[in-house]
C-alpha cells in the first residue's frame, strides 16, 4: 500500500492521517507490502451482501461451476448445456456459484485490562485489526468494527473498499483502554444488531471476565458468525514475588495476597484452566482460537500463526 | 488483687503472646495494579484450601475476641479482694506452722504470705469483730486471745514464725474450738495453711464454718530425709554414714553433698539427682570416736532447712564378758581381738556371761547370759526339755541377727536337750524331736541365748560359723545398748537422767530453759528447732541431733495437691455430720468472706463480644 499525497477525497484522508502519528504504527507500510497477495480464508461460505470476489451460497454468475438441473421452460438458453443436450438428448442448464463479497467483524475488546502489557494488548489488537481489515478490504469484504467494554462502546457499520481503512485506521486509533470487561453483553447486543450479517466474527480480547465469554460467543455462531477468538494474554504472574495487594484495574477491587511458588502454581493452573475453557467453547461452536502473547510480533501473528491455522492464505 | 486458680493464669503465656503478635503484626503490602484479579481470587481460594494455616491479619475484631479472651482467662483465675470488713463476728485464724511454712515459693516465704493475708483482715475488722491466732506447731499455741485492737493483734502477729516440725492442725482446730465454745452465727475458723497437717480436713470440727487458705505454689527441693551412723565393729573410732537425699523437684539437679565431724570437712561428694529420684549416699572412714556429724547440701532451693542434717556418735564402751566353763578358751580366742570387747574376770562386772557345761548361771545377774549345756541344773527352772542322743538339725532361722551367715546343716552333736519356748522367746535352731536354741529378753529386759547342748560335745568350735556366731553376738548385745541420740523435728522423748535434780538444756539457737526431773527422767519435746541439742545434769551430760526427716513436709507442691485432693473427695462423698461444719460449708463460708470479682470480668467480656458481634454484622451486612 502506498500513501499518496494527492488532493481529492484520498488526499484528505492521507491528511488525516498524517495529523495522527499513531496511525502509521498500526499499519507499517513495510508490513502491508507483506500483506499483498493474502486474504482472509473462511471454513464454510457465507452469504454475501453484494458481488465480490468471494464464492458464496448463491447461485449466479461467475466462472466457478456449481451443479447441472433440469431445464424448465422459459429459462435462459444461454445456461443450457449443449454438449449434454447432444448426448442425452435431454436439456440441463450449467449453474455456476454466485461470487459474493463477504461480512468481517472485528469485535474489539477496549476495556482496561487490554492496556496492559508492552506493548498494550489493545495496541496489539488493533493493530491485528487493522492488518485483517486491509486484507478484507483488499479483496472487496465488507468490514464492521464494534467495540465494546462492559457493553457495546460503539459499532461502525461495514464498509467496503479500501479507502474505508483510513477512517477504520482513524478509529482504531483513538480508542482508550477503560472500563470493565463484559464480554457476553458486547457480543450478545451486537449479534442482535442490524449491522451483524453472517460472515466472519474475529473477537479479540483477554477473556478476563469473571461471567464468562461463552454465551456472548453463542450468540454471534447462532446469528451464522464463523467465530475466530484471538486470545491475547500476558505474563503478569511470571514476575510476581512477596506479599502484594492487587488492585484489579477494571473494577479497583483489591485482593491480598503472598505469591509463593505454590500460589503462583495454582495462578498457572487456573490461567491453563481459563485457556482451555475458551478453547473448548469456541471448537464447540466451530470456532477457532488463537493465542496472542506479548512475546509474539504482529508479523509472526498474522503471517504465521494465522497462515497455519487457515485464517489467512493467498 | 489474689486468686483463687491462680493457675489459670498460665493461660497467658499463650494468649498474651498472641494478642502482641496481633498488635505487632503489620504487614506493608506493596500495592500492584493487574489487569485483573479473576484468576487470583481462584487461584487463592484454592490456595488457602490446601493451607491448613493462614496468615495471621491486623484486625480489630480479632482484638476484640483475644481481648475476651483474656477476661475470660482472668475470670478463671478466680481472682478476689479481701479487706471485706469483718463485723460483729469472732473470727479464729489457725495459721500452719509447720517446717514446710519456710517454703520460699512465693514472694517473701509462705509465712510472709500468710501474715499478709492475716495482716489485712485486721485491718478489716470492724465494729464488734474479734479475732484470735493459734500457731499450729508442732505444739498448737494461742498467740493472741479474742481482741478488738489491730495494735495487739498486729504486734502477736509480728513474732509469728514457722516452726522446723509438722504442724498439728487437728490440735490447733480444738483449741479453736474450745476458744468458740458458745458459737454464734458469722463465727468462722480460718485455717491458713500449706495444705499439711495431720489429716485435719477428715475431722469435723465444732459447729462453726471452717475455711482453708491454701499458700504455696509448689517448688524446687532437695532434703535429706534420713542420716545412720554405723560404726565398724573391729575399730571403735571407725564409722560410716548412711544418707538418703531427694529431690522432689520436678528438674534434674547436681549439687555437693558435704559431710563435717566436728566442724570439719570430713568428705564431699558431688551428687546428681533427677527429679523425683532418691538416691543413698554412703561416707565411709570417718574417724572420729564420739562428736557431732553435719551433712549438707549445698544448694540453693526452696526449702533450705531440710538440706542439713546432724547427728552424734557418742563415745561407745566395750563390751564387758565374762567366760566359764570348759569351752572359754575357745570364745576367748574368739573374742580376744575384737575391738568392742574386754574380757571381764568376775560376773558383776560383766555385761555378757558366756556360761559352758554344767556350771550353774545365777538370774539375778544384771546382765545378758548366754548358756551352752545339757545339765538341768544350769537351767532356768522349767527349762529342761528331754535329752535326745545324735540329733539332726532340720532348720535354723537364718533371718535372725545371731545366725546371719551362720551355716549349721553340717554341725554334728552327741546329745541336745529339748528347750521349751517361754513368752518373749523364739526358737532359732530346731532338731526333729523340737527346739535347742531358743532367745529372747527375760523378765527384767536382759538378753538370754540358751543352746541346749554342750559346746564341747559336738564340733561347734572347730567350725567356720563359730567366730561367725561370735561376731554375731557380740553386735547383738550391743545394740541393746545403743541408746539412739537422733530425734525427729515434733517428737516427745523419755529420758532416763538417773538422780539428776535440775537440768539445763539448751537448743541449737542457744536458748536456754531449766528443767526440773521427776520420776528419774524428763520429757524433752516437741523439738522445733533442728540441730544439736545439749543438756547437762552435775553428773552426766547428754548431746541428741534433732532433723526434720519428714518428706511429706520437704514436699511442697505434694501436700497443697494432696490437700485439694482431699476436699474434693470429701465433697463428692457427701460426707457431712449433723451439726457439724464440714469442707462443704467451708466452701460456702469462703465465697461469702472474699469478694471475688470474675463477675466484673465476665460482663466485660460480654459486652466486649456484644461488641464485637455488632462490629461484625456491620461488616459482614453493612448494618
Amino acid at each position: 500500500m502506498r500513501f499518496s499525497t494527492r488532493s481529492g477525497p484520498r488526499g484528505r484522508a492521507w491528511s488525516e492521517v498524517t495529523k495522527v502519528q499513531d496511525m502509521r504504527n498500526l499499519l507499517d507500510p513495510a508490513f502491508v507490502a507483506r500483506l499483498e497477495g493474502l486474504r482472509l480464508l473462511l471454513k464454510n461460505r457465507h452469504r454475501g451482501g453484494a458481488r465480490g470476489e468471494r464464492l458464496g451460497r448463491r447461485r449466479g454468475a461467475s466462472l466457478e461451476f456449481a451443479e447441472h438441473r433440469d431445464y424448465a421452460s422459459g429459462e435462459d438458453l444461454r445456461h443450457l448445456d449443449w454438449n449434454l443436450l447432444a448426448r442425452l438428448d435431454r436439456p440441463y442448464l450449467k449453474t455456476y456459484v454466485e461470487e459474493e463479497d463477504l461480512y468481517v467483524s472485528f469485535l474489539l475488546d477496549a476495556s482496561a485490562s487490554m492496556g496492559f502489557g508492552t506493548p498494550s494488548k489493545l495496541d496489539r489488537a488493533r493493530r491485528i485489526v487493522a492488518a485483517l481489515a486491509y486484507l478484507a478490504l483488499g479483496n472487496l469484504d465488507r468490514v464492521s468494527l464494534a467495540v465494546f467494554d462492559r457493553s457495546l462502546r460503539s459499532l461502525r457499520p461495514a464498509v467496503r473498499g479500501k479507502a474505508s481503512i483510513f477512517s477504520l485506521l482513524a478509529r482504531l486509533a483513538s480508542l482508550e483502554a477503560r472500563g470493565e470487561t463484559r464480554i457476553s453483553s458486547g457480543l450478545s447486543t451486537f449479534a442482535r444488531s442490524r449491522a451483524s450479517r453472517p460472515g466472519l466474527a474475529i473477537v479479540l480480547s483477554d477473556f478476563l471476565d469473571g461471567e464468562g465469554a461463552v454465551a456472548g460467543l453463542r450468540s454471534l455462531a447462532a446469528r451464522g458468525h464463523e467465530l475466530l477468538c484471538l486470545h491475547f494474554v500476558d505474563e503478569d504472574g511470571e514476575e510476581l514475588e512477596g506479599d502484594l495487594l492487587l488492585e484489579d484495574a477494571e473494577t479497583g477491587e483489591t485482593l491480598e495476597v503472598t505469591v509463593n511458588q505454590d500460589l503462583l502454581q495454582r495462578y498457572r493452573d487456573q490461567e491453563r484452566a481459563h485457556r482451555e475453557g475458551l478453547h473448548r467453547a469456541a471448537t464447540a461452536l466451530g470456532g477457532r482460537v488463537l493465542l496472542v502473547d506479548g512475546q509474539r510480533s504482529l508479523e509472526s501473528v498474522v503471517l504465521e500463526s494465522l497462515r497455519q491455522r487457515g485464517v489467512v492464505g493467498p | 488483687m489474689s486468686f483463687l486458680r491462680g493457675e489459670a493464669l498460665w493461660h497467658l503465656a499463650w494468649a498474651l503472646p498472641l494478642l502482641v503478635l496481633l498488635w505487632i503484626l503489620k504487614k506493608k503490602r506493596e500495592r500492584l495494579v493487574v489487569p485483573s484479579t479473576l484468576l487470583w481470587q481462584v487461584a487463592l481460594a484454592e490456595h488457602r484450601a490446601h493451607t491448613p494455616f493462614r496468615r495471621l491479619r491486623r484486625s480489630l475484631l480479632l482484638l476484640l475476641q483475644a481481648c475476651v479472651l483474656l477476661l475470660l482467662v482472668f475470670a478463671l483465675a478466680r481472682p478476689f479482694r479481701d479487706g471485706t470488713r469483718l463485723e460483729g463476728m469472732r473470727l479464729v485464724v489457725v495459721i500452719d506452722a509447720s517446717a514446710s511454712m519456710n517454703a520460699r515459693d512465693v514472694a517473701g516465704g509462705r509465712m510472709a504470705a500468710a501474715k499478709r493475708q492475716v495482716a489485712r483482715w485486721i485491718d478489716g475488722l470492724g465494729p464488734g469483730a474479734r479475732m484470735m491466732f493459734i500457731r499450729a506447731g508442732a505444739r498448737p499455741t494461742v498467740l493472741s486471745s479474742f481482741q478488738r485492737e489491730g495494735r495487739r493483734l498486729h504486734r502477736a502477729l509480728e513474732g509469728l514464725e514457722a516452726g522446723f516440725g509438722p504442724g498439728d492442725l487437728d490440735g490447733a482446730l480444738r483449741l479453736a474450738e474450745e476458744a468458740c465454745a458458745a458459737p454464734r452465727p458469722g463465727d468462722r475458723i480460718v485455717v491458713v495453711s500449706d495444705g499439711g497437717g495431720r489429716a485435719a480436713s477428715t475431722r469435723p470440727v465444732a459447729a462453726l464454718p471452717v475455711e482453708w487458705i491454701l499458700l504455696g505454689q509448689g517448688g524446687e527441693n532437695l532434703a535429706i530425709t534420713s542420716l545412720q551412723l554405723r560404726q565398724n565393729p573391729f575399730s571403735a573410732i571407725d564409722l560410716q554414714a548412711y544418707v538418703r537425699v531427694v529431690n522432689l523437684g520436678r528438674e534434674a539437679r547436681s549439687f555437693d553433698m558435704r559431710i563435717e565431724a566436728e566442724g570439719s570437712l570430713s568428705d564431699l561428694k558431688r551428687i546428681r539427682l533427677d527429679g523425683g529420684a532418691s538416691r543413698a549416699v554412703v561416707f565411709r572412714r570417718l574417724a572420729m570416736e564420739s562428736g557431732s556429724v553435719r551433712v549438707s547440701l549445698d544448694v540453693d532451693d526452696d526449702l533450705p532447712c531440710d538440706d542439713e542434717v546432724w547427728a552424734v556418735v557418742e563415745g561407745r564402751s566395750r563390751l564387758a564378758v565374762h567366760l566359764r566353763g570348759p569351752a572359754a578358751p575357745f570364745w576367748e580366742a574368739a573374742l580376744r581381738d575384737h575391738g568392742l570387747v574386754r574380757l571381764v574376770k568376775t560376773p558383776e562386772e560383766a555385761a555378757l556371761v558366756v556360761s559352758d557345761g554344767s556350771a550353774p548361771l545365777s538370774e539375778s545377774l544384771p546382765c545378758d547370759r548366754l548358756r551352752f549345756t545339757t545339765a538341768p541344773v544350769a537351767f532356768p527352772s522349767g527349762m529342761a526339755g528331754r535329752l535326745v542322743e545324735g540329733p539332726r538339725i532340720v532348720d535354723w532361722d537364718r533371718g535372725h541377727p545371731l545366725l546371719r551367715f551362720v551355716e549349721l546343716d553340717e554341725l554334728r552333736l552327741r546329745q541336745v536337750r529339748i528347750l521349751p519356748v517361754p513368752e518373749g522367746f523364739r526358737s532359732l535352731v530346731r532338731v526333729e524331736e523340737g527346739p535347742i536354741v531358743v532367745a529372747g529378753l527375760d523378765g527384767r529386759g536382759h538378753r538370754s541365748l540358751t543352746f541346749g547342748f554342750d559346746c564341747l560335745q559336738g564340733d561347734l568350735p572347730l567350725k567356720a560359723a563359730f567366730p561367725v556366731l561370735v561376731q554375731n553376738l557380740v553386735a547383738w548385745c550391743l545394740e541393746a545398748r545403743d541408746e539412739s541420740a537422733s530425734h525427729r523435728a515434733g517428737e516427745v522423748v523419755h529420758l532416763d537422767v538417773g538422780g539428776e535434780r535440775e537440768l539445763r538444756l539448751r537448743t541449737p539457737r542457744g536458748k536456754l530453759r531449766v528443767l526440773r526431773p521427776a520420776g528419774g527422767g524428763v520429757d524433752l519435746g516437741p523439738f522445733e528447732e533442728l540441730g544439736i541439742w545439749r543438756m547437762s545434769g552435775k553428773e552426766r551430760q547428754w548431746r541428741f541431733a534433732v532433723n526434720l526427716f519428714d518428706e511429706k513436709e520437704s514436699s511442697l507442691s505434694g501436700r497443697r495437691r494432696e490437700r485439694e485432693k482431699r476436699e474434693k473427695g470429701e465433697r463428692k462423698e457427701g460426707r457431712t455430720a449433723p451439726g457439724r461444719a464440714t469442707v462443704e460449708k467451708a466452701a460456702v463460708s469462703r465465697r461469702s468472706l472474699r469478694r471475688e470479682t470474675w463477675p466484673w470480668a465476665v460482663v466485660l467480656a460480654l459486652v466486649m463480644l456484644f461488641l464485637e458481634w455488632g462490629l461484625w454484622r456491620r461488616r459482614a451486612h453493612g448494618l
